[in-house]
């Protein structure tokens, strides 16, 4: 262009820039007529000053800048040769790689973060991606290969690379069904995310490549976000999200930096599917200005696909498809639908031909739907329809009368509910600690319980009323039985109570799997079963809260919250382990439930509750390291324990909990003590933990588990007392043992101790028929304990050591000088005993599950067995002997 | 860039003589912007590359920080009078155009390396494309206004590449800001065009 038109042109387009678009257009007209080609130029330039607003306003350098990183590319990162950049993002750069070794040719996309830019958000987003990636395996998310550090310090992770078009250029080939088939594809694999817990917040095009073969890969979780993490925070996380985000695809609650949840998804997903049906966006947005964006965003009405397209398409989307995108993209998440597998399933049921759920249930509108399908009837279902017609006002007015009817039921539930709630949480909180208060507790929980039964059955749709239910399920449960708070022993009734609640929470678990509070309340109530329940059962329940706990822990690594609840998921997996006998794997979860408890306490050192549960989780190791026989580690253990638990119970000298824990850890330090040999130091401790409980016992008569805990010191007493050789003080600590338990103990495995206990004292004591009648009382109460819980193996030792007890008490009593006329018989009887203890403890070692401590039942047993074989011998010798001399 | 870099280093400016240098380029005197421009272009470089490497996002320095900081390392503050000041900021821009185009075309082979379409790109062909392929494009665009607007081409320099407001480009071409606004607007447009027809 010559310098003379081109100042033509120039002072053309200004003198058009200041008149509005209609004076342009008569003015254009003129210009068109005079020349031509510089009317053409002042058009172009016209149309694309439009759309420079923005454009070179932000200055190079800056522009430059935010252009990250500015190094050359690495040219090797962990075992993999870089071979291009693909893509750059504000959270790292990609790369497609190969094996650097060429051991063989695989290509993967690298994803690195590179030096300079902002660190501690970038490196956190960088390594929730990582996480995130490596908790997907699907077939149409792009995998996560590995990961690491580069040698410069640098995280990094490798991907699949996928070779591929973005999915709005790989569908201009394809028909509107193949299209909502591989649509259908991505709703799989976003769905399968959701599932995760991951929202990935950035579906578009450019993120879901499919490849040659027609596969669509679902890529880029950089900016995805876990599940209801929202929930706290979320105004900060949003808001630096935000701008990384793609405006066409982003859904309103984005954009305004609400919370995000799967709906957000959801709409990003039907932006997509409008542009893959229409192949028009619903609206471009020629700008970045967050105002305008905002504006178009969420005020601006999408218009119908159909409306954008021209015939035949136009046909094909009107109708159904129109109304699946839109119900997708409404601007309100509620009115969405509130699954990416609802949106999928629509679509599926119009590829079907059946009616789509996007649209409501209007007669005319099914029977239109019914009428594709089955032409001839529906004339004769016609008909019908108008000979009913007669008798539609009657209909109407009683469903108006049913309406009203629900609306007074809803609110009488609720008001149900609301007294129900305050029963358990408020009114049973207020007695909680208070000694005393166990007998007014249990009537108000009872009372509570029969009314939660009644709402429960309504099965109340309203989630947040259905965990309402499910959490006094659970207070109750606590109260009724468990052996973390005081109870009546109703174990049953808490068992039943827990089983509810449990059902509850999994249904609300798997009504909104990505729902993160609900997965961590099911985590709960896992934790809360294994205490209620046995063997196997038991460990079944704890290691699905593990799963749940480390899923989320995975998501969400600094959350205190998350961390303890994984914490006590593995010391309910460590108790369940024990219970069932399989004490190297015991330990090896007490070890790590230690290691997170400490971790726990570290970050808030005077935090009761975390001192508790670091004080506990040692105390289960101490006892399994104990049981194995590494004594010295054991009570080093116990010492910290008692340490931990003085410091609590000084904290809050009311509190019975505090002080139940410190008794605790002294009888099992003292067990401990006893076990090293040294008897007067664990009588020592003994007797500090029976000054606690007699004196929680005086305050709390009615609670059983004071009681228990009370008879059990004191039957610890006498075993301790036996060792140390002080057989008369051994015999009143059980008489006062059996005195205080009473007939509600849920402890099974006292009784039989105390008569064991007895049995041995007496047999010391040269007290053979006491002795004996003790040793039958503790056999047969054992092998009732051992029969009710076959699969717990201390009840099968302690049935072991009775057998032996009684063996050794019977043989006694054989050789007691007059005893020579039924001496025989008991001999008999002894061997048998002694059979039986070996074959327990044979079975049990070759079970595994004999721990070191309990080994010389199996040599005591076979040398026991030896005598009486000896012994028969010997006396069958001195009977043939006495026949040949008569 | 190397011979920049040796020019640089031999002939180690005083800060009277860019001061002098200055006041001549504002007098129109064309030799004087030739012997600048070797001066500044290393000062500037170091800088804006210390600035690249340690780039934050959402932190950037302006562009006239950049600049300014270069003017105070080569003039000194106390010495320098308001009108070099507003001289240095209009060479500096020149200076600032052909670092940034250097830098952006090795970003921009860098990013096309092994010719696979970046994954990022495509979506939005010339408002959502990097910074980096614009600045290239622009810079090559430029050479072409310059054959038939040469002052808005130079008010692209001072705005763009020089991160100068209205007023600034306006008293480094001793113009009036009316001036500066119809050429801006008149160039936004026909870089514009330019942009979007490649």
């Amino acid at each position: 262009m010559s310098q003379a038109s081109w100042q033509q042109v120039r002072s053309e387009l200004l003198a058009a820039l200041e008149l509005t678009a209609q004076e342009q257009r008569e003015r254009l007209a003129v210009l068109r007529a005079a020349t031509p080609a510089v009317a053409g130029e002042v058009e172009a330039l016209l149309a694309a000053a439009k759309e420079s607003a923005d454009f070179l306003e932000a200055p190079a350098w800056e522009r430059a800048s935010a252009d990250t990183g500015s190094e050359a590319a690495p040219e090797r990162v962990g075992p993999w040769r870089i071979e291009a950049e693909i893509g750059r993002g504000g959270m790292g750069t990609v790369y497609r790689a190969v094996r650097d070794d060429d051991q063989y040719q695989k290509q993967v996309a690298v994803k690195l973060v590179r030096g300079g830019m902002d660190a501690g958000f970038v490196l956190q987003r960088f390594k929730a991606e990582r996480q995130i990636l490596a908790n997907l395996e699907h077939p149409n998310i792009a995998r996560l290969v590995d990961g690491g550090v580069t040698e410069e310090g640098w995280p990094y992770f490798s991907m699949e690379y996928v070779l591929g078009q973005p999915i709005d250029k790989y569908c201009t080939t394809l028909g509107v069904r193949e299209r909502l088939e591989l649509f259908r594809t991505v709703c799989a694999a976003v769905q399968y995310a959701h599932q995760r817990l991951v929202i990935h917040r950035d579906l578009k095009p450019s993120n879901i490549l499919v490849s040659a073969d027609g596969v669509p890969k679902l890529l880029d979780f950089g900016i995805a976000k876990l599940l209801g993490a929202d929930v706290a925070g979320s105004g900060e996380a949003t808001a630096t999200v935000w701008p990384l985000m793609t405006p066409e695809y982003a859904s309103p609650e984005q954009v305004k930096g609400e919370a995000v949840t799967t709906a957000s998804d959801v709409y990003s997903l039907g932006m997509l599917l409008y542009l893959l049906l229409a192949r028009k966006r619903a609206y471009e947005i020629k700008t970045r200005a967050p105002e305008e964006v905002a504006r178009v965003v969420c005020q601006q009405q999408p218009e119908k696909p159909s409306a954008l397209t021209d015939r035949p398409l136009s046909r094909q989307l009107r109708g159904d498809l129109d109304t699946i995108v839109l119900k997708a993209i409404r601007k309100e998440p509620a009115r969405r639908y509130q699954t990416v597998g609802e949106l999928s399933e629509d679509l599926r049921r119009y590829l079907a031909g059946l009616p789509v759920l996007a649209r409501g249930d209007t007669v005319a509108y099914r029977a239109g739907k019914f009428g594709r399908r089955h032409k001839a009837a529906v004339v004769v279902a016609g008909l019908l329809v108008a000979s009913l017609l007669g008798g539609a006002g009657v209909a109407v007015r009683q469903a108006r009368i049913v309406e009203r009817y629900h609306l007074r039921a809803e609110k009488r539930s609720r008001d149900a509910q609301r007294l129900a709630n305050s029963l358990v949480f408020e009114l049973h909180d207020a007695f909680a600690d208070l000694p005393g208060a166990t007998q007014p507790r249990a009537l108000l929980l009872k009372r509570a319980s029969e009314m939660l039964d009644t709402l429960a059955a309504d099965a109340p749709e309203d989630p947040v009323l259905a965990e309402e239910v499910a959490a006094a399920y659970h207070k109750l449960a606590d109260v009724l039985g468990s052996q973390a708070e005081a109870n009546l022993g109703e174990r049953e009734a808490a068992l039943s109570a827990r089983r509810k609640g449990l059902a509850i929470r999994e249904r609300l678990a798997a009504d909104a799997p990505g729902d993160l509070s609900r997965q961590g309340r099911l985590a709960e109530s896992h934790i809360t079963m294994v205490g209620a329940l046995q063997g196997l059962e038991a460990v079944e329940q704890a290691r699905r809260a593990l799963l749940i706990t480390e899923r989320l822990l995975a998501l969400e690594p600094s959350s205190a919250a998350d961390q303890r609840l994984w914490a006590r998921a593995l010391y309910a997996e460590g108790s369940a382990l024990v219970a069932s006998g399989d004490l190297p794997a015991a330990k090896a979860s007490f070890e790590k439930a230690t290691a997170a408890f400490e971790a726990l306490l570290a970050a808030a050192p005077k935090d009761a509750s975390r001192l508790r549960g670091v004080s506990m989780a040692h105390k289960r190791l101490a006892a399994i390291l104990a049981k194995q026989g590494e004594l010295p580690a054991a009570l080093a253990h116990y010492r910290k324990v008692v340490a931990w638990d003085e410091a609590r119970a000084a904290e809050s000298p009311t509190g019975v909990e505090a002080r139940y824990d410190l008794s605790v850890s002294l009888v099992d330090y003292g067990w401990a003590l006893a076990r090293s040999a040294d008897q007067a130091g664990a009588i020592e401790q003994y007797q500090r933990a029976l000054g606690i409980r007699e004196t929680l016992v005086r305050a709390d008569g009615g609670n059983v588990r004071a009681r228990d805990g009370l008879a059990s010191v004191l039957a610890r007493l006498g075993h301790a007392s036996i060792a140390a050789g002080r057989h008369r003080d051994a015999l009143a600590y059980c008489q006062r043992a059996e005195e205080t338990l009473g007939a509600q103990t849920q402890n099974r495995d006292l009784l039989p101790s105390i008569y064991q206990a007895r049995s041995e004292s007496y047999a010391a004591l040269r007290r053979w028929d006491l002795a004996l009648s003790s040793a039958r009382t503790a056999l047969q109460l054992g092998s009732a304990s051992l029969a009710s819980e076959p699969t717990n193996t201390s009840f099968g030792i302690r049935v072991a050591w009775e057998q032996l007890l009684l063996g050794r008490v019977l043989l006694g009593l054989a050789s007691q000088p007059g005893r020579a006329s039924g001496a025989a018989a008991l001999r008999q009887e002894a061997l048998a005993a002694y059979r039986e203890a070996v074959r327990l403890a044979t079975d049990l070692q070759a079970a595994g599950a004999l721990p070191v401590d309990d080994l010389p039942l199996i040599d005591q047993a076979r040398a026991g067995l030896a005598r009486c074989e000896r012994l028969q011998r010997s006396t069958a010798h001195t009977a043939g002997a006495a026949v040949r001399r008569r | 860039m190397t011979d920049h870099d040796r020019a640089g280093l031999l002939a180690i400016p005083e800060p009277g003589d860019i001061t002098r240098l200055l006041e001549a380029w504002g007098a129109g005197d064309g030799r004087a912007f030739e012997r600048l421009f070797p001066i500044l272009y290393p000062e500037l470089k170091r800088l804006a590359s210390r600035q690249l490497r340690r780039e934050r996002p959402g932190h950037t320095l302006q562009t006239t920080a950049l600049v300014h900081e270069a003017f105070l390392d080569l003039v000194g503050q106390c010495r320098a009078r308001v009108e070099s000041r507003s001289h240095f900021l209009g060479v500096a821009a020149f200076v600032m155009r052909r670092i940034l185009a250097e830098h952006a075309r090795g970003r921009a082979a860098l990013k096309r390396g092994g010719g696979v379409a970046p994954v990022e790109l495509g979506e939005h062909p010339a408002a959502e494309r990097g910074g980096i392929e614009e600045i290239v494009a622009v810079d090559q665009a430029l050479d072409r206004l310059e054959e038939i607007d040469a002052r808005a081409a130079k008010v692209v320099v001072l705005r763009y590449f020089g991160g100068l407001s209205h007023d600034e480009t306006a008293k480094a071409l001793g113009v009036s800001s009316v001036t500066v606004k119809r050429d801006w607007a008149v160039a936004k447009a026909w870089l514009k065009r330019e942009l979007s027809a490649t």
